[in-house]
């Protein structure tokens, strides 16, 4: 196990390195640059441009600008918000991430509980109307854009009730109940994509283990029924759930950018969203590559909790 | 495995061309798998939609026609919005953008996974190992992140929303074409067309190629689906089709959400025209799946 594990660190330097390459070079290669948007779009001089661009780093060369990305990547240092003067870093680790892994985790807590035991009712009960209507949720839940259904739940129990989750981001020692309806309703919403993928994955891998011989077996030698369910096939299914649960936390994290900008809720996908809409060009590349290395590092995670379940995978 | 009569027969000596067969073959496929045949029909109106939009439309998107926020009517069939404008003529001249970046950015993302699946499946030893390594780092990246910061530096609107939704769509389609392209690599009759000499760029595009057109269809049927989301996403956020141009994501903006508890139409139509547009292409992709290449099913 632990030469697994270093090995699996070992790997992780240049997956690290050529995925933040690969956000230099997208976001470099394409024309134009932030300075002259923001020239477009506000206030600023000629010369107070020329001023920023040199703050930015953004009037040297690419290699040396590559050179100084990677420089603010390993110290972590992502300079000072164009906008507000706060160090990027500062702001993320100390208000807005806290936020944002709370929602991410509530909403795969609930993706999990919701997708998987009905993927695995649909599986047992096969063709049955369940069935039908757990295939029926699985394709709509990955039709219908989040943004919508969000913007659905803040709207229509407000013209049928009159009630709408409260306005104005409140702490949970601030005020409990507020803080709740602030993160549990996005967290909700944003847990249908995933249940959809789980509850399609899950049937579809059940469906497939419950035809192996050894649950017959399990079954002949008089197996109760939960047993050979919870014991035998959930077991082998259970294999693939988990490196597609570890995509979709990821595809949740980038999707906060979206359902933080629905809910108005004030964290690292807003602070993106506000840094785009800016052209607050250090706040945008402080986000993105916090939220990269977030993704590698639950693919990373990922992995070493499938070698825990299943022994027999080897690097 | 396959059996000894599929390897010897030739492919291609079936003549599978002219209108009767395919005619033939849309109704056997309709009748097998009606929700696939539902979006298939719902696909070929919506094209033809953003075809005529300016026939269909009753009014101009951007003409005021009416009292703001009026509710459905007969002269306003979805109502009006903020500025009296008729939000079906905005939902009618919307499926162009719909349509054009959701099939152009598939279309994008498609031949460049064919370009990047089919060598690396096919050339294969040091290529395959460095491209899968690219491929593996591009699909691990936070997609919407780096749409949005590239749309920091570059500006939003149609053009680079197309190419930057087409060529992050690409490496996960990529997979699969590979598989595929694996899969065939070893068959007789490639081997058979290199006895004869022919060359790798031949032997991928002609004895490849038609053999991996399958599953190719089906993911990119797929993209088209995932790439309409995308877009409408990144309209809603206001950095996808830049107004005056109309678009679904863009009517569920920021700007109109205060609106909605007043006009709830504003929002039903528009987000109803988004998912119906998605659920079709994913269920006649799904169908289509099952038909073409059972193989496929749990990817």
């Amino acid at each position: 196990m632990r030469q697994f594990l270093m090995r699996r660190l070992a790997l992780m330097v240049p997956t690290f390195f050529l995925a933040l390459t690969a956000v230099f070079v997208l976001v470099r290669v394409v024309p134009g640059d932030a300075v002259t948007l923001l020239l477009d779009s506000s206030q600023y001089s000629q010369q107070e441009a020329d001023q920023i661009r040199e703050q930015l780093g953004i009037n040297e060369s690419i290699p040396v600008q590559y050179a100084k990305f990677m420089q603010q990547v390993l110290s972590g240092d992502f300079g000072t918000s164009i906008w507000t003067g706060q160090s990027v870093m500062n702001v993320l680790l100390t208000e807005r991430l806290p936020r944002t892994l709370e929602l991410t985790f509530f909403a795969s807590v609930f993706g999990v509980l919701i997708g998987i035991p009905a993927g695995i009712l649909a599986a047992m009960r096969q063709d049955s109307l369940w069935d039908y209507v757990v295939r029926t949720i699985g394709v709509a839940g990955l039709s219908i854009p989040g943004f919508w259904l969000g913007t659905m739940v803040l709207t229509m129990p407000s013209i049928w009730w009159g009630w709408t989750i409260p306005i104005g981001y409140k702490s949970f020692g601030e005020d409990p109940t507020t803080h709740l309806q602030q993160i549990l309703v996005p967290a909700l919403v944003m847990s249908v994509a995933l249940s959809a993928v789980l509850m399609r994955m899950t049937r579809s891998m059940m469906l497939e283990v419950l035809r192996q011989d050894f649950i017959r077996t399990a079954n002949a030698k008089g197996l109760p029924g939960r047993l050979v369910i919870v014991r035998h096939a959930l077991r082998n299914a259970m294999l693939p759930l988990v490196s597609i649960i570890g995509v979709q936390v990821a595809v949740l994290l980038a999707g906060t950018v979206i359902y933080e900008n629905v809910f108005t809720l004030p964290g690292v996908g807003s602070y993106l969203y506000e840094g785009v809409n800016r052209r607050d060009y250090p706040v945008v590349q402080g986000v993105t590559v916090m939220l990269t290395v977030a993704v590698i590092l639950v693919n990373f995670v990922v992995d070493i909790s499938y070698r825990l379940i299943d022994p027999r995978v080897r690097v | 495995m396959q059996s000894e009569a599929t390897i010897l027969v030739a492919p291609n000596v079936r003549k599978v061309s002219g209108p009767g067969v395919w005619a033939r073959w849309i109704l056997r496929f309709m009748r097998q798998k009606p929700l696939g045949g539902f979006g298939l029909v719902f696909i070929v109106i919506l094209v033809l939609t953003a075809l005529f939009a300016p026939v269909i439309a009753p009014h101009d998107y951007s003409e005021r026609t009416g009292a703001a926020l009026a509710d459905p009517s007969a002269d306003h069939l979805m109502g009006t919005d903020k500025f009296g404008r008729d939000l079906f003529s905005r939902i009618v001249y919307g499926s162009r953008a719909t349509v054009k970046i959701g099939l152009g950015a598939a279309a994008l993302a498609t031949a460049t996974a064919l370009v990047i699946g089919m060598t690396s499946g096919f050339i294969g030893g040091w290529y395959d190992t460095i491209v899968q390594r690219l491929v593996e780092t591009i699909m691990s990246l936070p997609g919407i992140v780096i749409v949005l910061s590239v749309v920091a530096f570059a500006g939003g609107g149609e053009t680079t929303t197309l190419l930057v939704l087409g060529f992050l769509a690409a490496p996960g389609m990529s997979r699969v074409i590979r598989g595929a392209t694996i899969q065939v690599r070893d068959a007789q009759y490639i081997e058979a067309a290199r006895a004869v000499s022919a060359s790798t760029p031949r032997l991928i595009l002609r004895h490849t190629l038609p053999n991996i057109v399958a599953p190719t269809v089906v993911v990119g049927t797929l993209a088209v689906g995932n790439a309409i989301l995308a877009e409408a996403a990144l309209s809603f956020l206001g950095f996808g089709v830049n107004p005056p141009t109309p678009s679904w994501g863009q009517e569920l903006n920021a700007s109109g959400r205060t609106y909605f508890q007043i006009a709830p139409h504003l929002a039903i139509f528009p987000g109803v025209a988004i998912s119906l547009a998605v659920f079709s292409f994913n269920m006649l992709g799904d169908a289509l799946r099952d038909v073409l290449d059972p193989r496929l099913r749990n990817t």
